[in-house]
This record gives C-alpha cells, sequence and structure tokens, in this order.
C-alpha cells in the first residue's frame, strides 16, 4: 500500500481525539482545573494521548476567556517567555515538562507566574497537581484502529491488535506506527520483545484507566 | 452556504517537470472575503513528521462574495510526486479563503512520465547501471 492510503499515516493519527474515560467529559476537565487553581498535569506513559489531550485543551480555553498559548520544553524556551512576556489573560500549555532540568523548571514558574493558568504534560506525577492520568487499554487501542480503518476491523483479530498493543507496552503511537509498518508491508516490522514481567504487567491493563486524582 | 472550487485547464490531473498548470477557481460566500489566494505546494504523507514545501501563491485583489479567477503556475523541476515505503509525495493545488480559512485543494501529479513514480523494493535495490539502461 503506498504511504498517501495507508490510514495509519501521521496525517490521519494525528486527527484522532482524546478518548475520555467513561465518567468524564470536558466539563470535569475544566472543573477539576478550575478546582486545582488553574495549574495541574496531565501525567501518563508514552503514547496514551497526554499531547492530543493538551493540544486540544489549548484548543478550547478561548471558550472561557483565556488566549491560550501552547510550548514546548525545548532549549529556548525561557528565551521565548522573555521575548515574548506572559500577560494576565494568558493559559500556558507546556508538553513535555520533564526535559526541563529541575532548575529550568524552576526558572520556568517563575518567568509565568503571573499566567492565567499552566497545565503541562509529565510521564510522572509530582510535577504541578495532577489534573488527568492519561492511561490506555487494549479496547481503547481496538476502538482508534477501529476509527482510523472505517469500522472495519476484519483484517486485524483482537488478538492481533492486543499483540501489538502488549508489545509497545500500551504506547498507543508507537502501536499505530507498527500498524503502518504493517500495512504498508515493510518487510523489516518485527513485534518489540517484552521481558516476562512486563508481560504480564501490559496484559493486567484491563483497568488502566485511572480516575482523576 | 459557502463553495470553493478549483479546476484546471482540460481538468487535466498530470503534468510533466517545468510545464505551466493553468485553470480557473471560484468561490460563493455569505459575505465579502478578506482575501483569496491560490497556491502551488508539495507535501509528503505517510510514517513521520510531515514536510511542505510552498513553491508559488497567486493572491487575488478586491474578492466579491461570489468570483471567479484564472490561475497559472510554472511548476519546477522537481521533486517529482513519488510512494516508497515512508512516504509519499504530493503535489496540490489549494485555494484559501479569509476569514474562516476557508479552503479547498486539487492534487495533481508532477513526473517526467505523466505518473507518480513507485519507489518498488526491486527500484530500490536495483543497480545503478541497470537502473540507467
Amino acid at each position: 500500500m503506498r504511504p498517501r492510503d495507508n490510514p495509519f499515516r501521521s496525517a490521519c493519527i494525528e486527527r484522532v481525539h482524546y478518548r475520555f474515560p467513561e465518567n468524564l467529559s470536558w466539563r470535569h476537565l475544566i472543573q477539576h482545573l478550575q478546582q486545582l487553581g488553574n495549574r495541574a498535569a496531565l501525567v501518563g506513559p508514552e503514547g496514551s494521548g497526554k499531547t492530543t489531550l493538551l493540544e486540544e485543551l489549548h484548543e478550547r480555553i478561548s471558550d472561557l476567556g483565556y488566549r491560550g498559548r501552547l510550548l514546548r520544553a525545548q532549549p529556548g524556551l525561557l528565551s521565548h517567555i522573555h521575548a515574548q512576556p506572559i500577560t494576565k489573560i494568558e493559559f500556558l500549555f507546556l508538553d513535555s515538562a520533564e526535559r526541563l532540568t529541575w532548575i529550568e523548571w524552576q526558572q520556568f514558574k517563575w518567568a509565568v507566574r503571573g499566567a492565567a493558568g499552566l497545565v503541562i504534560t509529565a510521564h510522572r506525577p509530582g510535577w504541578l497537581p495532577t489534573l488527568l492520568e492519561c492511561r490506555t487499554t487494549p479496547e481503547l487501542f481496538e476502538q482508534i484502529v477501529s476509527e482510523l480503518i472505517g469500522g472495519d476491523l476484519r483484517d486485524f483479530t483482537p488478538a492481533t491488535l492486543r499483540e501489538l498493543f502488549v508489545a509497545h507496552r500500551g504506547n498507543i503511537r508507537a502501536a499505530l506506527r507498527g500498524l503502518y509498518d504493517l500495512v504498508g508491508g515493510a518487510n523489516s516490522y518485527t513485534l518489540p520483545t517484552l521481558s516476562s514481567k512486563a508481560q504480564r504487567r501490559a496484559n493486567c491493563s484491563r483497568s488502566w484507566f485511572g480516575a482523576t486524582k | 452556504m459557502s463553495s470553493l472550487r478549483i479546476a484546471t485547464q482540460l481538468q487535466r490531473k498530470s503534468f510533466r517537470p517545468g510545464e505551466e498548470v493553468s485553470g480557473a477557481i471560484g468561490w460563493t460566500l455569505d459575505k465579502q472575503p478578506k482575501s483569496a489566494e491560490v497556491r502551488l505546494f508539495w507535501y509528503t504523507a505517510g510514517k513521520g513528521t510531515r514536510d511542505v514545501g510552498v513553491v508559488a501563491t497567486q493572491k487575488f485583489e478586491a474578492p466579491q462574495a461570489n468570483d471567479e479567477r484564472s490561475f497559472s503556475f510554472r511548476l519546477p523541476e522537481s521533486p517529482y510526486s513519488f510512494s516508497g515505503t515512508l512516504i509519499s509525495l504530493i503535489w496540490a493545488i489549494e485555494l484559501v479563503v479569509e476569514p474562516g480559512g476557508l479552503s479547498e485543494r486539487l492534487e495533481i501529479t508532477v513526473s517526467p512520465t505523466g505518473e507518480e513514480i513507485v519507489l518498488g523494493k526491486d527500484a530500490l535495490h536495483r543497480p545503478a547501471n541497470n537502473a540507467a539502461a
């Protein structure tokens, strides 16, 4: 299959929306964010949807009267903030906060103290109060695959998808890239191997969707 | 209801490098737009980060709510439209009308053969002297 026709090409994956766990919605998320004083973190492992949710929250924040600014934790972040000082109506969204050193994080927090709000993504809790713990499940992966291929899962048995999900340790982005290779016919694609302990842990993932802290 | 249209001359969809691409664009909007422009560009689709190259842009003065204009671009010598294992390179003409970011896109093929070049396994591993033969 040509890359342009592959249903798992990056342009299609980027259009997949974040799916909230049951009993959660945008309204709940915003309420919880306000309860946390508009300073909070989206926490979860790689490929669990943190960045997707952060970007969608960034798009929605103008509905609350704020101006959103999306930032990446990369070299030059502080210079960028000093060049364009933060205003009181700005709501900041920082992706991959753990890329900052402890000192950079302290400097960043000081530089943005006047902002209306700050939401970050991180792999582990502890940076800011946790707004939502992003988790994945094999069922969620199956739903996303179904959406990307137009609802017809006949080419992928649940066992294949589960195997892929487990092999990528629940990282949905990586598992979708694996499907890109499988569908595209890349000869080089092999499933990553897991230690037996990691395998057991990944197989016990039915309740991975965590509630908000 | 808004509608945007792009059509190339004689409804052509495939072109040779260096050729001229011309045609007509049109739009029907509820209000007079602030700006309207047509772009000739290529982009990549596939695994990984997408790449885009805007080759030429043509802006239209004083666009009306219901309007039709003509456009013309000279295609560069490269890159060609192709599909490999990791990416496809796709050429397109896009009409963008503001405000609202309304857009319409028409994909075209640019290559010496007039068809998309498919880089198969055989083509990739063929020795250079055989490939040239």
